[in-house]
């Protein structure tokens, strides 16, 4: 076809021009900016609300907002703004009436300049109990009587009740002079002011979100300032995309999922930096126990199932194993752990002899199976992958397992929570603070908490509620190893793995420590800092 | 034809209120809420999750959630999504010129290669180029736009920087930061998602094109032409091609429709802010008043394109007329 000759000239120019312009414009970004690439982009930064309860709103908050107490990545609590964590030797803790009282340290200000003062504790828990706001969880905030502020240092918290995990609340705290007769609702979701070591900058809908450097830092628990210049969180849905990146450099760290393939191919790439840990986020198998007629309300066949599923072989094959059998519900590396699992190993003879206690014996089971449905979320490869060793596992001890998915709206929802499921697979996100009566007392049944095993047991609930007012962690933690061990012989659920924490960096990225709990990796960001090319 | 118009527009009244309520009805009956995911963190206690339905409304039946959505609608207020608490009007308003951005320069792109491939496979029909040009529009239409969007990241932001250690190409977003006003910046990062999305409707377009030039191409009116003695160039550029764009001018009116909803699949795999994601997130979080917000405008946007179709078709071809 005939194409003018002028035509092709402009052409050829335009395109030398624009290649020249790419290659010549191409100036290294300056080495104290770094680029987060993040699959999920906060809905708001008010992680107090409706719509911030997710990691994204954390994640991207966790430099500018800081509470009185931390977490460090080996989950030892630390004092963060306060001088030290209140306790009965310091006599900053009483028992009778149980009070607390922190001490500011001093020179905190935000990063507007103005001072934070016990003002600012006292209207964070103000805030967070105004029925005007849509605050998503007024969990232990709803335990305090009062709130006395004798000087600008010092805050004395009153408690209706002795509270025991009193170290999880005033994670973050509000600046009183910046928020004072705003709507709470509306104020601190596109914008964010706190006293941490960066500063919002911008938000790009849809694109990213830039912090920068707060000049005026007091320094943080450990007395440093931030040497990066900028932390910049891009948002990309799309894992494969986001490797992608990090291999040319266009950003600099990302939090992939939990996959060991991913893992194995990130750990393959040149210049790039991977941690690997179990994290707090731990998956297990659940026994329903609600109807009356399923044979999972006998201890027996529970009992069975756990010493039928070979649960070192599933670690081994489905997550090459990068990470070990879980033997209780909580983390090896909380110091509540105990491992009352381990009393399940892998014996199908031992399995028969349950089943056979049960009724089922050989040749029951030979003219009527027992038949049981699995169910869990759809497209979560590993835990498909781990339904189906289950699966032939229990086929060996006469046990015909059918799976069973749903999307994980549809699962939560109207399974789970609803108890018209068998048995399934999913995850608990465990706090660092070993609380878990929501879980397993048994007023706690939906909808009066997350006790979808409809599991009940008088000695558990009590001893849960009673180490919920124990506030002396010497009387507490063996409060908590009575209910694991109750747990474990009741074979309430059967706890699988520790879920990976990943994270993926370049290389020349120093202080990167991520945290396996809900804190996330972005906890301390004063010490980061990018080497030179 | 005015009549026609008047009519057409006052007929699409009962339709988008019909939509709305379908709507509604299959969000109130899609298992979970916009609190489902709440009711499995021990961190957040029934009472709350009580408490904020309660705030947001939620506990009254669908009837009259809707009728209060609709009231709002009326008078054009378009609600406060669930997620973000902003109104709904300012988070499209927000991402709808993204969308435009990428769909529309997608769009005309795909037509300045789909329309000179149509007539030149048509006036040399069963030519190598014909059969080439057949061939790919078969390959370009049932390529797995995900897939493809992957592989030429792969190779041209990757692989194109790993060899030259100049990024020609980027893999995501609309800009680098701080490059927000460099029209160059931007067309690095508008080339990749564009070829992912114009693919598929160059294949379909020139199929188009193609069909419809060969109708014309052998009628009468063409041998009159050739016979006064005009030149080939004129006679297909400007007594075949008129006819022959009509057929293609209606369906790319219809097309236009997508320019406002977007593109799920491709925004998401090149991180576009566009329209296309902010319905999917709205729809996984089950964020109601943004998910009919957006459904509304994909709606009327529908009824006007179909418009604009039938009233082009009579403008270019004076057989049709509407009384």
């Amino acid at each position: 076809m005939y194409i003018p000759k002028r035509l092709l000239f402009v052409v050829i120019v335009v395109s030398v021009v624009f290649a020249l312009y790419i290659v010549a414009g191409c100036a290294p970004r300056p080495s104290g900016d770094i680029v987060i690439g993040y699959d999920q982009e906060p809905a708001i930064l008010n992680g107090f609300l409706m719509g911030g309860a997710m990691m994204a709103t954390q994640d991207v908050t966790a430099a500018v907002l800081e509470g009185l107490i931390g977490l460090d990545n080996e989950l030892h609590y630390y004092p963060w703004l306060i001088t030290e964590i209140p306790s009965v030797e310091n006599e900053l803790l009483t028992e009778e009436p149980f009070t607390i009282t922190y001490k500011l340290r001093e020179g905190i200000t935000w990063s507007d300049g103005e001072p934070l003062t016990s003002q600012d504790i006292k209207f964070t828990w103000e805030t967070i109990m105004n029925p005007d706001w849509l605050i998503i969880s007024r969990v232990g905030y709803e335990k305090i009587e009062s709130i006395e502020t004798p000087d600008p240092l010092t805050a004395i918290v009153k408690f209706k009740e002795p509270y025991a995990p009193w170290k999880d609340i005033f994670r973050g705290i509000l600046p009183k002079h910046w928020l004072e007769g705003k709507d709470f609702n509306t104020a601190m979701n596109q914008e964010i002011l706190g006293s941490g070591p960066f500063i919002l900058k911008e938000w790009a809908a849809g694109d990213h979100i830039t912090l920068v450097k707060n000049e005026n830092y007091w320094g943080g628990p450990n007395g440093v300032k931030p040497k990066l210049d900028s932390i910049t969180f891009r948002f990309h849905p799309e894992t494969m995309a986001l490797i992608t990146m990090l291999k040319t450099g266009e950003v600099d760290l990302i939090i992939p999922p939990p996959d060991v393939a991913l893992l194995e191919q990130l750990q393959a790439i040149e210049g790039v930096e991977v941690q690997v840990q179990g994290g707090l986020i731990w998956e297990h198998l659940a026994f329903n126990q609600k109807d009356a007629g399923s044979p999972l309300r006998d201890i027996n066949v529970r009992k069975a199932i756990c010493y039928a599923i070979d649960r070192k072989t599933i670690v081994e094959q489905v997550l090459k194993g990068q990470v070990g059998v879980l033997q209780s519900i909580y983390a090896p590396t909380q110091a509540v752990y105990t491992p009352a699992w381990e009393q399940y190993t892998y014996d199908p003879e031992k399995a028969k002899q349950h089943l056979a206690e049960a009724g089922y014996t050989a040749e029951v089971l030979a003219e009527k199976p027992l038949k049981l449905k699995l169910g869990t979320t759809f497209g979560n490869v590993a835990r498909e992958q781990i339904q189906q060793v289950i699966q032939s596992q229990l086929r060996q001890v006469g046990i015909n397992v059918t799976i069973d998915n749903y999307d994980a709206a549809t699962w939560f929802s109207e399974k789970v929570d609803k108890g018209d499921y068998e048995m399934g697979i999913w995850a608990w996100v465990v706090s660092p603070d070993p609380d878990l009566e929501a879980t397993f007392a048994r007023d706690r049944i939906p909808p009066e908490g997350q006790n979808c095993y409809w599991y009940e047991n008088d000695k558990v609930t009590e001893l849960l509620k009673q180490a919920n007012t124990e506030v002396d962690d010497a009387k507490r933690l063996p409060l908590y190893q009575e209910v694991q061990k109750l747990l474990a012989d009741d074979a309430a659920l059967l706890p699988l793995y520790q879920r990976l924490n990943i994270v993926a960096f370049n290389a020349r990225l120093r202080g990167v420590k991520a945290n396996p709990s809900l804190v996330g990796t972005f906890w301390n960001t004063e010490e980061w800092s990018l080497e030179p090319e | 034809m005015l009549t026609f118009v008047i009519r057409r527009i006052l007929a699409s009244i009962p339709l988008l209120l019909l939509v709305s309520v379908l709507m509604y009805l299959i969000m109130y009956l899609a298992p979970g809420g916009p609190l489902a995911m709440l009711t499995m963190n021990p961190r957040i206690r029934p009472e709350d999750v009580q408490r904020i339905i309660h705030m947001m409304g939620l506990d009254k039946p669908w009837y009259l959630q809707y009728w209060t959505w609709l009231m709002a609608y009326i008078r054009g207020d378009w609600g406060t999504s669930f997620q973000t608490h902003r109104e709904v009007f300012d988070m499209i308003m927000n991402r709808l010129p993204n969308t435009l951005q990428l769909m529309g320069i997608s769009m005309v792109f795909a037509l300045m290669l789909a329309i000179p491939i149509g007539i030149y496979s048509a006036i040399r029909q069963y030519s190598w180029f014909d059969h080439a040009s057949t061939s790919f529009s078969y390959f370009g239409y049932s390529l797995p736009i995900f897939w493809f969007g992957l592989m030429l990241q792969l190779f041209f932001a990757y692989y194109l920087y790993k060899w030259t250690g100049v990024h020609w190409f980027y893999s995501a977003h609309m800009y680098s930061v701080g490059y927000e006003h460099d029209i160059v910046n931007r067309l690095q990062h508008l080339a990749l998602p564009v070829m992912t999305l114009s693919i598929a409707s160059i294949a379909g377009w020139s199929r188009y094109q193609r069909a419809s030039m060969l109708e014309v191409i052998n009628s009468d009116y063409l041998r009159t032409a050739r016979a006064k003695g005009l030149p080939e160039r004129t006679v297909i550029l400007k007594h075949a091609l008129r006819n022959a764009m009509i057929p293609l001018i209606t369906i790319l009116t219809l097309d236009m429709a997508a320019l406002f909803s977007g593109a799920v699949v491709t925004e998401t795999v090149f991180a576009w802010p566009g329209m296309g994601r902010l319905f999917y997130d709205a729809v996984v979080s089950r964020d109601y008043p943004v998910v009919i917000g957006s459904v509304m405008l994909f709606s009327v946007m529908v009824i006007i394109f179909n418009l604009i179709a039938d009233i082009l078709y009579a403008v270019f071809d004076p057989r049709i007329r509407y009384d």
